[in-house]
């Protein structure tokens, strides 16, 4: 089939004569309807301006309203107007030349040598004229005298401080040669200046202003076919007036008349121009309001697509189902189609879907389509044959586009596999929600389906969730485990972690494992042996943990022991050997494991071992419970103690501090005043405080995890990394410490100080936001003020920030986005001037790199060397 | 930025010798591995101590994975480094300016900073230098202090007030006591430098002050100007430098600046000129040349970055800085910047500002080629980057 395809677009200015050629009827008069509601020969709704009406016919094309494209009409105008968007052309023009003879009124010579400049910028040229011009006083070519040109914004046009009129002006324009019109920008060959003065308007199609018919039976137009009444009734008047000898002054008024109402249905914001406004008083919305802004046609129409074979709902999770897998309702699967070819292979397998009703329609080979219903269903199923088409239902094992707004990254949308479940929500294992950024508090989210065979190659092969686990922002996977997941992987490979035979097989068959390991521990298996199962068997790993990191932190007698550590992880040919498994193996942006699998292995070893885990880790938290009590955040009295030690401390020292700055005492620091150096060293007093005994609690609690029997309760979260730090740990259990406003301590509010409950000018600790109080054992009145007070500043930054970034990236995007890269990966505009000559300067896609590093020299010399293991006895981070 | 100082000069170790010479023995091997992963390797090489043989091997192995890792041609990368820049765009603070460390001078961070730099705005609004010394001074503290205080920009106005009597058409001018003190300067010297400032008129001197009898013909507008200028005569230091903090960093003094200077600064002998930088970006690639202010583009992008705990690749920073200055000016991704280069009239229209675009474009007959993203996406053909852009057609 013969496709037209557009390959460019020519932009001009409408010639009178083009205008008149084009028009498919001149409109004369300014009424729409006659009285019966039809409507009027030669009026703005004239029927040769295109079909609206379904059934109608098109009296210029003869076509129905689905072909009929509408047609332009013209009006003459009775007298010319200003194109106020071209008026400063046309001011720059008329300075620049002579009226007698038109020509610009600098000597021969002087044209001749900016005639040279302009291959090189013709801005700059155009500039230079104006500036030279301005001195002239005659025309050097006829000698004419060079009067002053005003132009009075938007369109009014004064020489010497008399007012020409666009008849005068048009005049003027005509008699700029052709030769000379390249000085101002402008090729004679599209656009000649006498244009920018109106003689005859294009009346648009009613297409694009089609009237309402109300309930009651009213017509409603559009705010353009309004704009075009108030046009012709002002012009059929301006006629009346002069034909009848009205005074010029009637007749100048009638004609400013005119021209305010082309120049607003032009633009209805013009500067200086009070807005046309219906009868109920809102402005009319005109040309440019159609096109311009975030609503407008470009934006909104144009770069903003609406598309079919798309469904959105509510998502939920469903950790049973796969990575790459969503859960479609039967309803939506009900409603989806896709098109499949039918060929010689799949001919009966398609002729049974028809006999189950799951086509909607075939198309046969010359494009015609046809519904199946019941009564036609056994003549197509005879009928078909290869080179047909059909629209199928959608079925389990289709692939889907799934996205969630804002698609602020391109694993925003990702390809899915279907798997129409029951219920109406879409599901999703929860895996995938930190790409997405979704979670189930309300979410909703978009599926597309693919319809040709290339767009459903392209989703399998590039866009499916196992082949984008890691980031393209950072090298780092970006698909990963998150909270219940990581804690539940860590308290699987927790050294204290064993199952009885019942439990571990029930997760070798979740796993899908066809020769089952021996117990390791008598009769029972370990956690870890349970894990090594989900690694590839030739996977040697070593790396520092989380929970080592934590407990180097807070223990001063620890120390990592490297290979021996028993918190690091040693997996030794697909083997958990020692350590627990946690955020850093598992974890967004830095989890070692879950990056090894997902880089050196086929993507589907990264999907059974989510998957596994998924299912595994799920169960392995419903059966043994995680749970959040209050409990868990009762500290000892001997972290009480250090705290109500540590609070007066700093009560004490802030004090000494107040002291030494009211007798203007303090030592400052150097480049701060004393001011600022007293609120630096009331803010570092709180703050090292607050972290030494936020120091203390932390190691209490890893202590608890470390337990013989640990309670599997927040403790574990915080420890593994999955959710909440030591800071969360410290508000709920220690005290809240500096409540801070902008980085520093909240000292607006009533004088001289912060709460009525303060003193006047008291700037110690308490006064200014400390406080000492934790969220189990609440506030008082005052800290709690003061923490709501932080917290409003945080939920105000967010707010902000949001709209910030989003025109960041808007811009950002607008200028990067015809970047590529070329067969010599180079990157390239659209206009293939090069940007760069290697792209990232050594032609490394940062999706495929580790973290930015293209190549692992320290992994290759193991390799090379036949090593299992970095021969150095230390932890890599 | 710290540019390389001249490692030149220093004499090569044996040990680099050897390294140069396995380099050379391996150089035809070298294929199109990039540099920095070359001398990677035999750096490791030399540290593992490997032999010849398992170098081959290495070398080998490299350039396999380095394949591996390459773009694929027709990848987006633009819009991949947009997104890489905008999506963790909310994680940005809003704080406006932060202090680099306890005693250092506050500089502009968070998404105003990235805004700043990607729009490539002429000022930087927490602008500052950091000022590396020469070998004399950069170990002695005394030194460097006396640097750091006589780089300041002061002006007389900074530390004198001034009377004006018109009707004696006199003018006093007193010193502040405590302005000059917090500055560390020489009463002396100011007020001498002060007199050299005054043109017109007899000074006295009485003891802090300085007064001036102009001269009776001139008029009263012209005595405000004559003061005014006397005010902001500059006495001592840099056009520029607002404040300096000298800073122990890496067993070394560096100064830190409020305010910024370049040229003036790598004009003295005092500085390290290799090394001494400031964050304005536009004023390195004013004085040093576009080159270095591409990447002080990618510096600056990525210590904001960093700050901010937000991981985003090196190479898309290159491409956004690449993309900012490749017309050989900083350009930024603002509509009078980069934007307004567009050849498309339609990408200009969907950006901003659409029916000026539309005018212009007409008034200059302009055409619209259909090459970019958002031109082909508005008349519903695929657009060519990506899959988009293989035009391969299977044989029938």
């Amino acid at each position: 089939m013969l496709q037209k395809k557009i390959g460019s677009i020519d932009f001009r200015v409408l010639s009178p004569e083009i205008i008149r050629k084009m028009s498919a009827i001149e409109i004369k008069t300014a009424e729409t309807y006659d009285k019966d509601g039809y409507p009027m020969e030669e009026g703005l709704m004239d029927p040769h301006l295109g079909v609206i009406n379904p059934g109608l016919r098109c009296k210029t094309c003869g076509q129905t309203m689905k072909h009929c494209p509408g047609h332009f009409g013209s009006l003459e105008l009775v007298r010319p107007v200003i194109h106020a968007k071209f008026s400063k052309v046309i001011e720059d023009i008329l300075t620049a030349t002579c009226q007698k003879c038109g020509r610009i009124v600098l000597p021969e010579n002087v044209l001749k040598e900016l005639e040279k400049e302009l291959d090189k910028s013709k801005e700059l040229v155009a500039k230079k004229i104006k500036a030279k011009v301005k001195k002239v006083k005659k025309c050097p070519h006829c000698g004419a005298e060079k009067g002053k040109i005003m132009l009075d914004k938007p369109t009014n046009f004064y020489l010497d401080k008399r007012r020409i009129y666009p008849t005068e002006i048009r005049e003027w324009l005509e008699k700029v040669p052709n030769e000379e019109l390249k000085f101002f920008g402008l090729d004679p060959k599209i656009v000649r200046p006498e244009w920018f003065v109106l003689t005859v308007l294009p009346i648009p199609p009613i297409n694009i202003r089609p009237s309402i018919t109300l309930e009651s039976g009213l017509k409603s137009e559009d705010d353009l076919t309004h704009k075009l009444v108030d046009i012709i009734r002002i012009n059929e008047r301006l006629r009346e007036n002069i034909e009848a000898g009205a005074p010029q002054l009637i007749i100048e008024d009638l004609w400013d008349l005119l021209q305010y109402h082309v120049t607003t249905y032009f633009d209805n914001q013009t500067a200086g121009v009070p807005p046309a406004k219906h009868r109920s008083g809102r402005p009319l919305q005109t040309l440019s309001d159609r096109l311009k802004g975030k609503r407008g046609r470009f934006r909104y129409n144009l770069t903003g697509k609406r598309v079919n074979y798309a469904a959105r709902s509510t998502i939920t999770p469903d950790p049973y189902i796969s990575i790459n897998e969503v859960g479609i309702p039967k309803m939506i699967a009900d409603e989806l189609t896709v098109q499949e070819k039918v060929t010689s292979w799949n001919k009966s397998r398609i002729k049974e879907l028809i006999k189950k009703g799951r086509v909607v329609t075939v198309i046969r080979p010359d494009g015609v389509k046809k519904r199946i219903t019941e009564d036609n269903k056994k003549d197509i199923i005879n009928e078909i044959d290869a080179g047909y088409v059909v629209e199928r239902l959608l079925q389990n094992g289709d692939v889907v586009l799934f996205n969630r707004q804002p698609s602020l990254h391109r694993i925003s949308m990702m390809a899915h596999i279907v798997r129409i479940m029951p219920e109406k929500t879409l599901k999703i294992n929860p895996i995938v929600c930190k790409p997405y950024n979704a979670d189930f508090d309300g979410d909703e989210m978009n599926i597309h389906v693919p319809q040709t065979e290339e767009g459903q190659a392209e989703a399998r092969e590039l866009m499916l969730v196992e082949k984008n686990v890691i980031s393209p922002r950072y090298g780092a996977p970006i698909v990963v485990l998150d909270e219940d997941g990581i804690s539940g992987a860590f308290i699987l490979t927790m050294d204290q972690t064993e199952f009885d035979k019942e439990k571990a097989y029930q997760y070798f068959y979740e796993m899908g494992l066809e020769e089952i390991p021996k117990p390791d521990r008598g009769n029972k298996y370990s956690g870890k042996l349970i894990f090594s199962q989900l690694l590839p068997k030739d996977l040697n790993l070593h790396y520092k943990s989380k929970m080592c990191e934590v407990l180097e932190k807070t223990d001063p007698n620890y120390k990592c022991k490297g290979y021996e550590c028993p918190y690091c992880v040693t997996i030794e040919n697909g083997k958990l050997i020692r350590g627990v498994i946690d955020e850093n193996s598992l974890g967004e942006g830095k989890g070692k494991l879950v990056d090894a699998l997902a880089r050196n292995y086929p993507p589907e070893v990264i999907r059974r071992f989510y998957d596994c885990m998924s299912r595994i880790t799920s169960d392995l938290l419903t059966t043994k419970g995680l749970t959040v009590g209050l409990r868990e955040f009762e500290v000892s009295d001997r972290i009480k103690k250090i705290a109500n030690e540590a609070i007066k401390e700093a009560i004490k020292k802030g004090a000494e501090l107040v002291k030494k700055y009211k007798e203007k005492k303090l030592q400052l620091v150097p480049g701060r005043n004393l001011e600022e150096s007293f609120e630096y060293y009331m803010l570092r007093l709180t703050s090292e405080i607050k972290q030494k005994v936020e120091a203390h609690i932390l190691n209490e609690k890893v202590k608890t995890v470390l337990q013989e029997n640990p309670e599997l309760n927040s403790n574990i979260m915080i420890v593994s990394g999955s959710r909440g730090s030591s800071a969360n740990l410290m508000n709920i259990s220690g005290f809240w410490g500096q409540a801070a406003v902008r980085e520093g301590r909240p000292e607006r509010g009533y004088r001289n100080r912060v709460l009525s409950l303060e003193k006047e000018g008291d700037v110690g600790v308490k006064a200014r936001g400390f406080i000492t109080q934790n969220f189990m054992e609440g506030m008082d009145a005052e800290e709690y003020f003061f923490h709501a007070i932080g917290g409003r500043q945080g939920e105000v930054d967010t707010g902000v920030s949001t709209k910030v970034s989003g025109y960041l990236y808007r811009r950002l995007a607008n200028a990067l986005k015809d970047l590529y890269v070329d067969y010599d990966l180079t990157v390239r505009t659209s206009s293939k001037d090069i940007v760069q000559i290697l792209y990232g300067d050594d032609g490394v896609f940062p999706m495929k790199s580790k973290l930015g590093k293209a190549v692992d020299v320290e992994e290759l010399v193991r390799k090379v060397r036949g090593e299992k293991r970095n021969a150095k006895k230390k932890c890599r981070k | 930025m710290p540019r390389k100082n001249a490692e030149s000069k220093e004499k090569p170790s044996e040990k680099k010798k050897t390294k140069q010479a396995l380099k050379e023995k391996f150089a035809e091997l070298r294929g199109n591995l990039p540099e920095k992963i070359w001398n990677e390797l035999f750096e490791v090489a030399e540290r593992e101590k490997l032999s010849e043989e398992e170098i081959k091997k290495l070398i080998e192995e490299a350039k396999k994975e380095y394949e591996q890792v390459l773009v694929e041609p027709c990848e987006a990368a633009g819009i991949v480094a947009a997104q890489s820049l905008g999506e963790p765009g909310t994680q940005l603070t809003l704080r406006t300016k932060h202090y680099a460390g306890a005693l250092e001078v506050s500089v502009g961070s968070g998404i105003q900073r990235v805004e700043e730099i990607v729009d490539g705005r002429s000022k930087t609004k927490y602008a500052s230098m950091t000022i590396y010394l020469n070998d004399e001074l950069k170990h002695n503290k005394r030194k460097a202090e006396a640097f750091a205080r006589d780089i300041v920009d002061v002006r007389t106005e900074d530390i004198a007030r001034v009377k004006e009597d018109f009707k004696k058409k006199t003018a006093e001018i007193e010193l502040i006591e405590e302005r000059i003190a917090e500055r560390n300067l020489d009463k002396e010297v100011m007020l001498s430098k002060i007199r050299e400032a005054i043109k017109k008129g007899e000074v006295h001197k009485r003891r802090d002050k300085l007064i001036i009898q102009f001269p009776k013909e001139l008029s009263l507008l012209k005595i405000r100007n004559e003061v005014l200028k006397i005010m902001r005569k500059r006495l001592q230091g840099i056009s520029g430098i607002e404040k300096t903090i000298v800073t122990e960093e890496n067993g070394e003094y560096v100064i830190k600046t409020l305010g910024t200077n370049l040229k003036a600064v790598l004009k003295r002998k005092e500085v390290d000129p290799y090394r001494t930088t400031t964050n304005d970006v536009m004023e390195i690639s004013r004085v040093l040349g576009i080159e270095a202010g591409r990447r002080a583009i990618v510096e600056e992008l990525h210590k904001t970055l960093t700050e901010n705990r937000i991981k985003v690749d090196l190479r898309h920073l290159l491409l956004i800085a690449d993309l900012l200055t490749f017309t050989g000016e900083i350009r930024g991704t603002v509509r009078t910047g980069i934007m307004r280069l567009k050849q498309s009239p339609f990408a200009r229209a969907a950006f901003e500002e659409t029916v000026k675009h539309l005018f212009d474009s007409a008034l200059h007959g302009e055409r619209e080629p259909l090459q970019g993203v958002v031109e082909n996406l508005i008349v519903g053909l695929p657009v060519k980057v990506g899959t988009g852009r293989v035009e391969l057609i299977m044989k029938e």
